[in-house]
């Protein structure tokens, strides 16, 4: 049997999806969950809502951007900095 | 004091407590927040469905490895968690005969039932020959297996806080800001307190 005759059926729900190189970008449907189902319960008066949604989907992806940022500069600038390695 | 809010004052109510056990969302929809609890509703079942669709049914495991563990946190979902875990258990696992143990199947294995027990056995060459792949579902792996996990272990936290809201309907942080921003006064006992902590002998 030849490699080529073989594919992968996908069924939503059951099989694993194939999305490894864009794995991160799987935070904005995770964060915009949690707000929305925790806003649901929190917000004092339900016209803000959408607005709160929002400021928490913007604070929680803001500040995992500025991590982000934070440990590159981390990881590429100040470790070599500290601890040269030789060659 | 007429707020404005859909928020309730005081008390347990058990109903709603029942029921948000039941379904996510129910607790609120039952005590006449049909909004509140649409939307709870949505967040943790989009959150739990969302794992599911990234990581298949493998993401929600209480009998595999470490799986296990985050099925704790999944299980605060309700009985929805439950009964994927059911699926999964009954529909998409089989006993391996040389070790005895449950398990997902591999490619090219066939889901038979040997008159005891569902059992994995390699796949018919007829049925390889045909192109198929056999009766296995796909796990998930590596960083996507985790963030499926970690999707409906969230749901199950988020659950959790809306729970807690349908059976104890009051909040003080609600209360508080809806004093606030609707310019009324606060209980005397209160504003004692906050006097106390403060130092404003004015509201002593």
């Amino acid at each position: 049997m030849s490699s080529d005759f073989v594919t992968l059926a996908y069924t939503p729900f059951v099989d694993a999806m194939s999305i490894h190189a864009q794995w991160y970008l799987l935070i904005v449907p995770m964060v915009f969950f949690v707000a929305v189902g925790y806003k649901a319960v929190r917000v004092t008066d339900m016209k803000r809502y959408w607005r709160n949604v929002f400021a928490f989907v913007v604070q929680v992806l803001g500040v995992m951007a500025v991590l982000a940022v934070g440990f590159t500069i981390v990881i590429t600038v100040l470790v070599p900095m500290l601890a040269p390695m030789p060659g | 004091m007429n707020t404005g809010s859909d928020r309730h004052d005081g008390g347990v109510n058990a109903v709603a407590g029942i029921c948000a056990v039941l379904l996510p969302g129910l607790g609120h929809m039952v005590s006449g927040r049909m909004h509140r609890g649409i939307l709870a509703m949505v967040g943790v079942l989009g959150l739990f469905g969302l794992g599911l669709l990234v990581g298949g049914i493998d993401a929600v495991d209480s009998k595999s490895g470490t799986d296990r563990f985050w099925f704790m946190g999944q299980a605060m979902v309700g009985p929805v968690a439950f009964g994927v875990d059911y699926v999964h258990q009954n529909h998409f696992k089989a006993y391996d005969m040389s070790t005895g143990q449950l398990r997902t199947g591999n490619p090219f294995e066939a889901r038979v039932h040997n008159g005891a027990h569902w059992i994995w056995e390699a796949l018919p060459a007829d049925r390889i020959e045909a192109g198929e792949l056999g009766d296995a579902n796909v796990p998930g792996l590596g960083r996507l297996n985790e963030i499926a996990m970690l999707c409906c272990a969230l749901a199950g936290m988020l659950n959790l806080i809306i729970f807690l809201d349908a059976l104890l309907p009051t909040g003080y942080g609600g209360r508080r800001e809806e004093h606030w921003s609707q310019g009324g006064k606060l209980p005397a006992n209160f504003v004692h307190t906050i006097a106390k902590n403060t130092g404003d002998k004015e509201g002593l």
